[in-house]
């Protein structure tokens, strides 16, 4: 034990890590709820749901196929991706730019959610499934242990958020996807298809959260309802950083994940949601934009 | 003609002995219409976490069923089942009660597993003056509540002893017997408990914190953690334990899969403590979930089912092989305690003589049942708990079998000790 003035440093140290970790896993999870906010001016409450099915559709394919998790998973996104691309072209595209379609979208993404839920309870049943870490084994540093699923999970988490500012950034989609989330009539007066644009966001965003379901799937298990709690923490994320900033989602991400180690560390395990809370009040009340957010 | 006296009074009688034996003939050769059935509620969970468990519950109940129909019913009379889901759920427990009362007309409920589910019927049960018997539900709650207004509550029965000898006192008990033989030697006299957000989970955890503050001489309490029931992230309250240093953790659950990921992340943490669980590790689904992994851990749970039918007791193994020849599954001490309450409500009525509530309750009262446990009901209407009574049974997992420790007498009979976990080992 490492200790200075009386705190165990290598207890901080390992829950910090642990906050980190969260953060990662959340800010995956909240990046695309951020996204179609941006892009499309629509709250998507399917989100969880995809969260789920990013879960299950790695399960199915690893058990049905006897492949590896990874493999799995990468199909699954795939899969993912088709599935939000047909839903935005079926049911959110044709209410677009019609009279109040925002809410009918909000509305029928809530419906979607539960006929997903409920689908997916008839097809495999209530009960929890799991599969095997993708990394097995763990490395001892300092009095730490650090297993390598979980640093798979954030290393991975870390490098998708990036692969994705990146091609925001830097690449021609990304600018016509930034573009069109500042400024849609603007965006469809210098030739960029905006229906395409919306399709992608829609597609892109279902994918970032199926990526979070089934890199947690391992340890967090798999159950129809298993994607409450990632939309939950995902809303409150994007409320945090702001609604429709990326930048805000992942900072404010990492935020609720360290503030949520504190809360345990330093109170119980009953404070660490009470916490978020707080804190989404408070900069509710102090700067209702959030921590990045801009009125729009 | 004269009028004769002695013709007319024959004719009546002729006439009066014609009608007699036309009606006893018309009467006895027409059957009697069928006594209606007696209707027993059963409420468990069947979606949802628990739902492997209120699945072979309500198996439990059915297999009764039938075999006390097929051996001629109780008091003449058919039993039907209504079995409903609840959800684990007191809103879905009180709405599909209600249900079972109003309409499908039920004499008596049964069953459940969620104490805060049976603490809702409770009073549906009792606004409408019905019979209640809980099977699995076993938060002392309940029997406060009982005890707040016995009169109000006065149909209620439980068929769980009270959680606080069943579970705290019963740990405590066997680490005091595991450490005096010798068999552990603890490296702190420390202890964390870990719980879930239920009353299951905040009334027997505090049952095991009292008994240990009284009866572990310089014992401390050094966490108490309450989380999510469907909670599935330990990483950072399992750090804090670490922190601690404690050389027991004692873990209330009902769901399978979130132990599964507690014990999981448990062993990562590398803490050395023993790993009790309360209840969950003694389900197969959890064994099934961890496979090797659960080698070590140590369950209670309050019933002795499975030490029984290791021992051999004739009861237990009987009703084992027809659970399995009916079902295709091993039974679980839910299913067995599920098929006891309704032998338990057919013996009752046939003390009583008949299906009135009133009856009922003052033959439960005074009952004495036995099959594979005892039950007789205390004052509070809880079962009698202890050797010979309603027993309850702490047992360790090795590479996916369960060995009962204690009692002690089950233990000795199969040559059981307690083995120190792989991960105390190292």
């Amino acid at each position: 034990m490492i200790e200075l003035n009386g705190v165990n440093i290598i207890y901080i140290l390992e829950q910090l890590y642990n906050g980190v970790f969260y953060g990662a896993m959340f800010s995956l999870c909240a990046v695309g709820f951020s996204f179609i906010w941006g892009t499309m001016g629509i709250l998507n409450f399917a989100h969880g749901a995809f969260y789920m099915l990013g879960a299950y559709f790695t399960w199915w394919i690893f058990s049905l196929l006897g492949i590896s998790p990874i493999v799995s998973l990468l199909f699954a996104i795939g899969i993912i991706f088709l599935i939000g691309v047909g839903l935005e072209k079926v049911l959110i595209s044709p209410l677009i730019g019609k009279h109040e379609w925002e809410e009918k979208a909000l509305v029928i993404t809530l419906g979607l959610s539960v006929i997903f839920e409920n689908s997916v309870l008839l097809i495999a049943g209530a009960e929890w499934r799991g599969i095997p870490y993708y990394i097995e084994g763990q490395i001892n540093l300092f009095g730490i242990n650090f297993n390598f699923q979980q640093m798979a999970i954030l290393i991975a988490s870390i490098l998708i958020m990036i692969t994705f500012w990146a091609l925001l950034k830097f690449t021609m989609i990304g600018k016509a996807l930034r573009a069109t989330a500042q400024n849609k009539e603007a965006a469809s007066l210098y030739g960029i298809n905006v229906k395409k644009v919306y399709l992608l966001t829609y597609g892109l965003s279902c994918s970032l959260i199926a990526i979070a379901g089934g890199l947690l799937a391992p340890i967090l298990y798999i159950y129809p309802t298993v994607g409450g709690h990632p939309f939950l923490m995902s809303f409150v994320i994007v409320i945090i950083g702001g609604l429709g900033s990326l930048k805000g989602s992942i900072f404010s991400g990492f935020l609720v994940g360290v503030l949520r180690s504190i809360g345990i560390a330093l109170f119980s395990a009953t404070w660490a949601d009470m916490i978020l809370f707080i804190i989404m009040i408070i900069i509710l009340a102090v700067k209702p934009t959030g921590l990045f957010g801009v009125k729009r | 003609m004269k009028f004769s006296w002695k013709i007319i009074t024959t004719a009546i009688v002729i006439i009066v002995v014609i009608v007699a034996v036309g009606y006893y003939y018309y009467t006895t050769t027409i059957p009697a219409p069928p006594k209606p059935p007696i209707k027993i509620g059963i409420h468990v969970p069947l979606t949802g976490a628990v739902a492997w468990t209120g699945d072979l519950q309500a198996k439990g109940a059915i297999l009764a069923a039938e075999e006390i129909n097929n051996a001629g019913g109780v008091l003449g009379r058919n039993i039907t089942l209504v079995i409903e889901d609840d959800e684990y759920k007191p809103e879905t427990g009180v709405s599909v009660v209600e249900k079972m009362i109003t309409r499908d007309k039920v004499d008596i409920v049964c069953g459940g597993i969620s104490s805060p589910v049976c603490l809702a019927v409770m009073d549906v049960c009792a606004t409408y003056k019905i019979p209640y018997i809980s099977v699995g539900p076993s938060s002392d709650a309940i029997t406060d509540k009982y005890l707040s207004n016995p009169d109000k509550y006065k149909g209620y029965f439980r068929l769980t002893p009270l959680s606080t000898e069943a579970y705290g006192r019963s740990w405590v008990v066997w680490l005091k017997e595991i450490i005096n033989e010798g068999l552990w030697v603890p490296h702190t006299k420390k202890y964390a408990i870990l719980v879930e957000n239920t009353d299951f989970g905040r009334t027997n955890g505090k049952a095991f914190d009292d008994y240990m503050k009284k009866e572990m001489e310089g014992w401390t309490q050094v966490s108490f953690e309450i989380v999510s029931s469907t909670e599935s992230n330990f990483y950072e309250v399992l750090t804090k334990i670490k922190a601690a240093d404690p050389s027991v953790l004692l873990t209330v659950q009902t769901s399978a899969a979130s132990c599964a990921a507690l014990t999981k992340q448990f062993l990562e943490k590398d803490i050395k403590a023993l790993f009790l669980s309360v209840f969950v590790a003694s389900q197969g689904v959890y064994k099934e979930i961890t496979g090797a992994t659960a080698t070590g851990v140590i369950w209670n749970i309050n019933d002795a089912f499975v030490p029984k039918l290791l021992v051999g007791q004739p009861a237990a193994v009987e009703f084992n092989e027809k659970f399995k020849k009916r079902w295709g599954v091993e039974a679980i001490p839910n299913a067995i305690s599920q098929y006891q309450s309704i032998y338990l409500i057919k013996v009752a009525y046939e003390k009583a003589g008949s299906t009135d509530p009133e009856a009922f309750i003052k033959a439960m009262e005074t009952i004495d049942y036995t099959y594979v446990d005892r039950y007789v009901f205390e004052p509070g209407h809880y079962p009698k708990w202890g050797i010979g009574y309603r027993e309850s049974t702490i047992a360790q997992i090795w590479e996916g079998k369960d060995y009962p420790l204690w009692p002690a007498e089950y233990a000795a009979k199969l040559g059981y000790k307690f083995r120190l976990p792989p991960w105390l080992q190292k």
